[in-house]
C-alpha cells in the first residue's frame, strides 16, 4: 500500500510515494535527497536524526512520515542555509565541536530549537543540557558542544 | 474523516471515527510513537495491523482543572505540556514526565502512550496510582473507568480492550501534594532501575491520608500500602518517614536484570521512598494546592 503525499521540508514541497510505516528519516533521505539526519540507533536514543517539526526537536526515525502532512519540516540543510543556523554551526567549528561529524546534524537541531525558544543570551547550561541530552556523541566529548551552544546563544538573532 | 485516510494509516478527527475503527478490525493507536514506530518495526505489534493515529482528535488533547479541582488529562497530551504546564503545581505525574527519555521523545511522547505501554518502569505510572487516578476507556459501546492501581496486569500489558482507547487520565481533587523519584545511572535517556511516587495530605500538621507507589519494583507499578497505611496518623518527622520507608520492601518484589540486580534494587528503594515523601512533605508544607 503506498499512497502520495506532499512533505514540506527546509520551504519546499516535496511529493513523494510513501507507504503507512515510511519513517520520516528514510523519506527525508531517499525521497528528498537530503542526507543530513542520519539513522544512528533506530530506537530514539542517539538523536543523530533530529530534525523540527513546527519548530520542535523530534526523532525523524520515530515518526511516519505520513504524520508530518500539513506541519513544516526543518532539516539541517535548512537551518544552517543562513540565520542563526549558520551561526550555530560556523561556532561548532571554530570550538571544535565537530570530530566525525556524524551526531553533528542532529545537535545543530537540537541547538536551533532551543534558541528559537529562548531569548538570546538566556539560555542557561542546564536549558542547554537538558535540550541536548537526547544526542549522544561518541567521539567529540561534550564541553566543546556545549561551549559551541554558549557562544551561539550570545550571538544577536 | 481526513484526506490522510490512505490504506493502513487512517487519521479520524473526531472520537466517535476513531472508535469506530478501532471496533472495525485490529489496530495500532499511534500517539507519539516513540514506543510504537520501534515496537512495529520489530515485530512486537503486528505490522499487519492498521495505524491509527489519534492526534486528530482534539478532544483527547490538554490539562484542564475543573472548579471542583478534579484534573482531566487528555491522554494524547505530550509529556513535554505535562513536564512544563502552569494548570497544576509539580507533582509526581508532572515529575515522572519530565524524566522520560529526552527533549526530542518527550515532545511526541503522550502520557496516554506511556500509561498504555504499561511498563514496569514507566515513569509516569507510579505518579498516576499515588494519585488515585482513574483511567477512562472508550468504545463504540460506551465508557468505563478504571482506578490506575486496576489498569495493569502485567509488563506491557493492561485491562484495556483492542477495541478500547484511553482517553482522558481523571485525578481527584486533593488538598495533598505529591512526588515522583527515581534511581539511575545517567539523568537522561535511560530507564528507571527503580522509581517512588509519595502522596500525602496534611490536617493541622497531621498525614491524614498517603498512598505510597513503586514503579520497576514488581511485574506492573504497585501501590505499597504499608508503607502509606505507617505514615497515617503520624506527624512525618524524621523516624515515621524512615521508618515508613522501609516497609515498601514488603510490596517490592524486583527482579534481577540489566539495569539492577534485585539485592540491589531492595537497598535503593526505602531511600528513595524516604527522598520521595521529604519532596511531598515540603510541597505540602509550602502550600502546594489542589
Amino acid at each position: 500500500m503506498t499512497a502520495r503525499m506532499t512533505l514540506r521540508v527546509n520551504g519546499s514541497d516535496h511529493d513523494i510515494a510513501v507507504a503507512p510505516d515510511t519513517l520520516l528519516l528514510d523519506a527525508l533521505r531517499y525521497e528528498c535527497g537530503l542526507t543530513g539526519a542520519k539513522l544512528g540507533c533506530g530506537t530514539g536514543d542517539c538523536g543523530a536524526c533530529t530534525v523540527t517539526v513546527d519548530g520542535e526537536a523530534v526523532n525523524s526515525c520515530l515518526m511516519y512520515v505520513l504524520e508530518c502532512e500539513g506541519h513544516s519540516v526543518e532539516t539541517v540543510e535548512g537551518v544552517t542555509a543562513g540565520g542563526i543556523g549558520a551561526i550555530v554551526a560556523e561556532e561548532f567549528v571554530k570550538a571544535d565541536a565537530v570530530q566525525c561529524g556524524f551526531c553533528s546534524p542532529g545537535i545543530i537541531m537540537s541547538t536551533c530549537a532551543l534558541l528559537a525558544r529562548t531569548e538570546p543570551g538566556a539560555a542557561t547550561d542546564e536549558d542547554i543540557k537538558e535540550a541536548l541530552a537526547g544526542n549522544l556523541c561518541r567521539c567529540t566529548g561534550y564541553l566543546p558542544i556545549l561551549d559551541a551552544v554558549r557562544r551561539a546563544s550570545g550571538a544577536p538573532r | 474523516m481526513s484526506e490522510l485516510d490512505v490504506g493502513g494509516y487512517r487519521r479520524p478527527d473526531n472520537l466517535s471515527e476513531l472508535l469506530t475503527l478501532l471496533d472495525r478490525r485490529p489496530a495500532s493507536v499511534l500517539a507519539g510513537g516513540t514506543d510504537l514506530v520501534v515496537m512495529r518495526a520489530d515485530g512486537t505489534v503486528d505490522r499487519a495491523h492498521d495505524i491509527v493515529d489519534i492526534k486528530g482528535v482534539p478532544d483527547l488533547r490538554g490539562i484542564s482543572l475543573d472548579a471542583d479541582g478534579t484534573l482531566t488529562i487528555g491522554a494524547a497530551t505530550s509529556l513535554r505540556e505535562l513536564a512544563k504546564t502552569t494548570v497544576i503545581p509539580p507533582n509526581a505525574i508532572t515529575d515522572g514526565a519530565a524524566l522520560v527519555g529526552g527533549w526530542q521523545t518527550r515532545a511526541r511522547g503522550t502520557i496516554g502512550g506511556n500509561i498504555c505501554r504499561a511498563s514496569p518502569a514507566g515513569d509516569t505510572l507510579p505518579g498516576v496510582l499515588a494519585a488515585d487516578a482513574q483511567l477512562e476507556l472508550a468504545s463504540t459501546t460506551g465508557t468505563r473507568l478504571v482506578p490506575g492501581h486496576d489498569f495493569f496486569t502485567g509488563p506491557g500489558r493492561t485491562v484495556r480492550e483492542p477495541d478500547e482507547l484511553l482517553t482522558r487520565i481523571i485525578v481527584p481533587a486533593s488538598f495533598g501534594a505529591s512526588a515522583y523519584l527515581r534511581f539511575t545511572y545517567r539523568l537522561a535517556m535511560d530507564l528507571a532501575v527503580v522509581g517512588v511516587a509519595a502522596h500525602l495530605e496534611i490536617e493541622n500538621g497531621r498525614c491524614v491520608a498517603a498512598r505510597v507507589a513503586l514503579g520497576a519494583a514488581a511485574a506492573t507499578p504497585v501501590l505499597a500500602p504499608d508503607a502509606a497505611d505507617a505514615l497515617v496518623g503520624t506527624e512525618l518527622d524524621e523516624a515515621s518517614v524512615e521508618a515508613a520507608a522501609q516497609l515498601v520492601l514488603n510490596t517490592a518484589t524486583p527482579i534481577d536484570d540489566g539495569r539492577g540486580s534485585r539485592a540491589h534494587r531492595r537497598t535503593v528503594l526505602p531511600v528513595l521512598a524516604k527522598r520521595a515523601i521529604g519532596i511531598a512533605l515540603e510541597r505540602a508544607r509550602g502550600g502546594h494546592q489542589r
